[in-house]
């Protein structure tokens, strides 16, 4: 029956159409302007926005066409509908060629199938494209097709496969990039082929083909794809497609599954009760409800928790990643340890494939340093370096491209930005930077750098002034009083590769702030380390350095010491060749004219005795008075030549003693055979004395025959046993016995010396004169004493031969002096 | 008649002795004043015995006029008479080889029976 309303949903079949129309259209609609507004220079946007448009028309004007009662009405709705539709398949195609970029390219293509569409739209208000409208299936009218609009239907699908088959090539060529483009590609490919079945459902309908259910929700698949091209086109950051089905559908399914749970629980406690506790509907209906809600949220929570740990990439929870990684921060330690660490936490906390660390250090202040990364950079190629101490190591100098972007963005760095504005970047200089930097990121496998920016005390002292000029300069390029970039936190893909969001990037900014602090202290902890590695070190050189010093102030006090011995020694020398000199003088001055006045008296002496004999002679014949005179006049004569020769052999005697006192001997000291030396010194007193009409005692020498070698010098030897013996000669000059014994023997107290005991029979030497008889000047012969001799007999066999002389007397008895002298060893030689 | 030459700078020296040997009626004596005045005086007189100061002056000394000597006429005996020698030219003497040292002053006794021994074991050399 005919309604009178021009426009009816009779069944409920029409009543999903058209639901699914108004969405569609509705939707299209809005997204047609909104995208527009967004951003209305961009061509791709306002592609899109006239192809939603037209889509939207289209879906709209159906409605009315398959709602309306009248023929007529349909018919006209039918043709104003297809005034979009025709439009849809050129604008499409202009989509897909604007976004792949070919729209220079392909112009032509684009100019002829705007062409073709405007044939079409002539052809639409004939019979020739829609020859008439007639009720199909659920529709009250659909359309009747022309020939032209069968040629339409092949175009339309030509142009859907062609922009379809475009897409899937872009998507294939960009697989391996993870770059925006790539994504896009991939949705748009997947999106427009899902919409174009489902729409071309609706062709399917004018040639008589309904597939039940699917043709009904097909349209669906068109808002879908309408939302997904939108979802396309407004965020450059987006998931990747079939991450986003495999969650809706296992999320789906599990929220069906739990729904399914509580649903159950609640007819079961619907039932249960009701049975047993007879509420009423009501009640059971609202207590179900209760248990429903109360059911829900913790089993949801729970489903959520268990898709997430086994299916997902659990989302992090930023406060506690903070928390934890302040924790971690707070810790000072060694530059090396405090960086691992944040790389490792990033891995395993903030769920991150892989991140590296790039640091300043004042080790190599031209850049920055890499510190720690997961999985271990080996090398990377333009960014190595020789590093003293620790090999090879990577750097980004402070003259990269990134650095200089870091500083004026101040902010965390993506690669898929980094990717959009190499796009747009028209300077082919700026391109070549943006290109270097991208670089980076591949090869770091980074999707975002983010920056830790610090203060700036350090710079003042830096020592290596001339090396981080650069830097300097980079960093004067920031600007004065601005911190510094300490270092740079590379973050590879989330493990649930989802792309960063800004929400994400900002914590991560957060904590590279707090990690500068971190590396920072870490810097300063290390450098603390080296200071004290390097105090301790130069503490021990510097005690090293004392102990030096401390020995050769010793050696020099001993050398002092020394140079004063040798300075004594030479003063001794020159003392005694200063004497000996004096000596030679006195001795050669002295004993010359000292020759013939002895002779001369001697001569004197025996004219005298001439005399004498004369005077026997003479005496008879001449007076007694004269005599006398005569007599006296002679023994004047003979006092007086007595004394003269006693004054005389004095002179000799200590001309003799004083020059062998001081007589500069060299130090010749020889093997000495004491028994010839006694032997030779005998000879000499005997003949020394002959004159003095002495009589000559026995000489007893008891010496062994094996008797060992004396060291010393065989005159001053001599000299001292002369001494000795003409002491002992005078000694006993009134003794009855007239016996020298000199015994030699070796001490068993003294085995490096021999003894020699020289003993006489003379009068002794009362003891209150024992101690002195060495003492110089020392003489008990009066006048003809001289003093000297046993002076130096002493300081002869002490200081000359380093022995030692000892004398101990008997009064009546008789005088023993010891004397003992070094043997003779040819080894100290 | 044994010959005896005297080589001493000293003029009193040679004087005493020629006064002390002047009794010895056995011996003639010829004085030098130095070296080689005495050298000529052994040439001309080929003597028996040489007394000869170490220290002469005017050119030669005395251990020169020893080696001399001691190389050209080895029978000589040679007694040298002395007021003082350093060690070193004492060890060169007795290097050279003397066959009588004394010092001076001496006694005319001691110088003559010096004279004697020489004289007496030259005569028992030339036996020997």
């Amino acid at each position: 029956m005919e309604n009178l309303s021009l426009y009816a949903i009779n069944s409920s079949e029409l009543l999903n159409y058209v639901v699914a129309y108004i969405s569609l259209g509705s939707v299209l609609f809005f997204l047609a302007i909104f995208v527009f507004a967004k951003n209305p220079q961009n061509s791709l946007n306002r592609i899109f926005s006239i192809y939603s448009f037209a889509i939207a028309w289209w879906s709209l004007f159906t409605i009315l066409m398959i709602t309306s009662n009248k023929h007529s009405i349909a018919y006209f709705w039918d043709q104003i509908c297809l005034v979009g539709a025709i439009f849809i398949p050129t604008t499409f195609f202009h989509f897909v060629q604007i976004f792949l970029r070919l729209q220079v390219k392909n112009k032509w293509f684009i100019r002829f199938f705007y062409l073709c569409s405007i044939f079409f739209l002539f052809t639409n208000f004939t019979t020739y494209f829609v020859y008439d409208v007639k009720p199909q299936f659920a529709f009250s009218f659909y359309t009747i097709p022309g020939w032209a609009y069968h040629v339409f239907v092949s175009y339309f699908s030509l142009l859907s496969t062609i922009g379809t088959i475009q897409l899937f090539i872009a998507k294939q060529k960009s697989k391996a990039d993870r770059t925006t483009f790539a994504y896009q590609a991939k949705w748009l490919f997947y999106s427009s082929l899902l919409g174009y079945i489902g729409g071309g459902t609706n062709f399917m309908v004018v040639y008589g083909v309904e597939i039940p259910l699917v043709t009904q929700y097909a349209n669906y698949a068109v808002l879908a794809y309408g939302l997904s091209m939108a979802y396309i086109i407004l965020r450059y950051r987006f998931l990747d497609i079939e991450i986003i089905i495999k969650r809706t559908l296992v999320f789906t399914g599990l929220f069906g599954v739990l729904l399914s749970v509580v649903v159950g629980v609640t007819a079961l406690t619907q039932s249960f009760i009701g049975k047993y506790l007879h509420m009423g509907d009501m009640s059971v209906r609202v207590l179900s409800i209760v248990v429903a809600m109360l059911l829900f949220d913790p089993v949801r929570k729970w489903l959520v928790n268990l898709t997430d740990k086994y299916l997902f990439q659990k989302k992090v929870d930023y406060r506690q990643l903070l928390k934890e990684a302040s924790e971690y921060l707070a810790h000072v330690d060694s530059l090396k340890r405090q960086t691992m660490r944040i790389v490792s936490f990033m891995i395993k906390k903030a769920r991150i494939k892989n991140a590296s660390i790039f640091v300043y250090t004042r080790r190599d202040p031209s850049g920055l340093v890499l510190e720690a990364s997961r999985p271990a950079i080996r090398e990377l190629c333009g960014l190595g370096f020789s590093q003293a101490g620790s090999g090879k190591g990577i750097k980004i100098p402070f003259t990269h491209p990134l650095i200089v972007y870091l500083y004026q963005k101040r902010g965390p760095i993506e690669k898929t930005h980094l990717n959009e504005m190499r796009e747009k970047e028209l300077f082919t200089q700026f391109q070549e930077e943006l290109n270097e930097i991208h670089d980076l990121f591949v090869k770091l496998k980074a999707e975002a750098a983010v920056p830790c920016f610090g203060g700036e005390a350090h710079r003042q002292n830096s020592p290596l002034r001339q090396q981080s000029e650069m830097s300097e300069q980079v960093h004067a390029k920031a600007g004065k009083g601005v911190s510094h970039l300490r270092g740079i936190l590379f973050l590879g893909s989330q493990k649930s590769d989802e792309p960063y969001t800004d929400e994400d990037l900002d914590v991560f900014s957060t904590l590279a702030q707090e990690s500068s602090i971190a590396f920072e202290n870490a810097r300063l902890y290390d450098e603390a380390i080296q200071k004290q590695r390097e105090l301790e070190q130069m503490n021990s050189e510097l005690e090293n350095a004392q102990s030096q010093l401390i020995r050769a102030l010793e050696e020099a006090d001993l050398t002092n010491l020394r140079i004063k011995q040798m300075q004594g020694e030479l003063v001794e020398t020159k003392k005694r060749a200063l004497l000996s000199g004096l000596s030679a003088a006195v001795g050669h001055e002295i004993r010359n004219p000292l020759t013939p006045l002895m002779t001369h008296v001697v001569f004197c002496q025996r004219a005298l005795a001439d005399g004498f004999k004369l005077y026997e002679e003479v005496a008879p014949k001449i007076e007694r008075d004269q005599q006398e005179k005569f007599s006296e006049m002679l023994k004047e004569f003979k006092k007086r030549f007595d004394k003269t020769q006693g004054g005389l052999d004095r002179i000799k005697g200590v001309v003799g003693t004083l020059i062998d006192l001081v007589r500069a001997r060299t130090d010749n000291k020889q093997a000495v055979q004491l028994k010839l030396v006694i032997a030779a010194a005998w000879e000499e007193v005997r003949f020394q004395t002959y004159s003095e009409t002495l009589v000559i005692p026995k000489l007893t020498v008891d010496i062994p025959g094996e008797f060992p070698f004396v060291e010393g010098i065989t005159q001053d030897l001599q000299g001292v046993f002369v001494n000795l013996m003409i002491n002992s000669l005078h000694a006993m000059e009134k003794s009855v016995n007239k016996d020298i014994t000199i015994r030699g023997m070796i001490d068993s107290k003294y085995p490096a010396m021999v003894m020699i005991e020289f003993q006489d029979s003379g009068f002794g030497i009362p003891e209150e004169n024992l101690s002195k008889v060495f003492d110089h000047g020392f003489t008990t012969k009066g006048e003809k004493g001289t003093g000297i001799g046993l002076f130096y007999c002493k300081d002869n066999i002490e200081r000359v031969h380093q022995g030692s002389i000892a004398v101990r007397s008997e009064m009546s008895v008789g005088t023993t002096f010891t004397i003992r002298l070094p043997i003779f060893n040819p080894a100290k030689k | 008649m044994n010959t005896i030459v005297i080589i001493d700078d000293e003029k009193d020296i040679c004087e005493i002795m020629e006064d002390i040997l002047r009794g010895e009626n056995d011996l003639s004596v010829h004085t030098a004043l130095n070296g080689p005045d005495g050298i000529s005086l052994i040439r001309q007189y080929r003597p028996d015995v040489v007394i000869l100061d170490v220290k002469l002056q005017a050119g030669m000394d005395g251990v020169e006029v020893l080696s001399g000597i001691r190389e050209s006429f080895p029978e000589i005996k040679v007694a040298v008479i002395t007021g003082y020698v350093e060690d070193v030219i004492e060890q060169e003497i007795k290097d050279i080889g003397v066959d009588a040292y004394i010092e001076k002053p001496f006694t005319p006794s001691e110088i003559l029976q010096a004279i004697r021994k020489l004289l007496e074991s030259k005569e028992r050399g030339h036996h020997g």
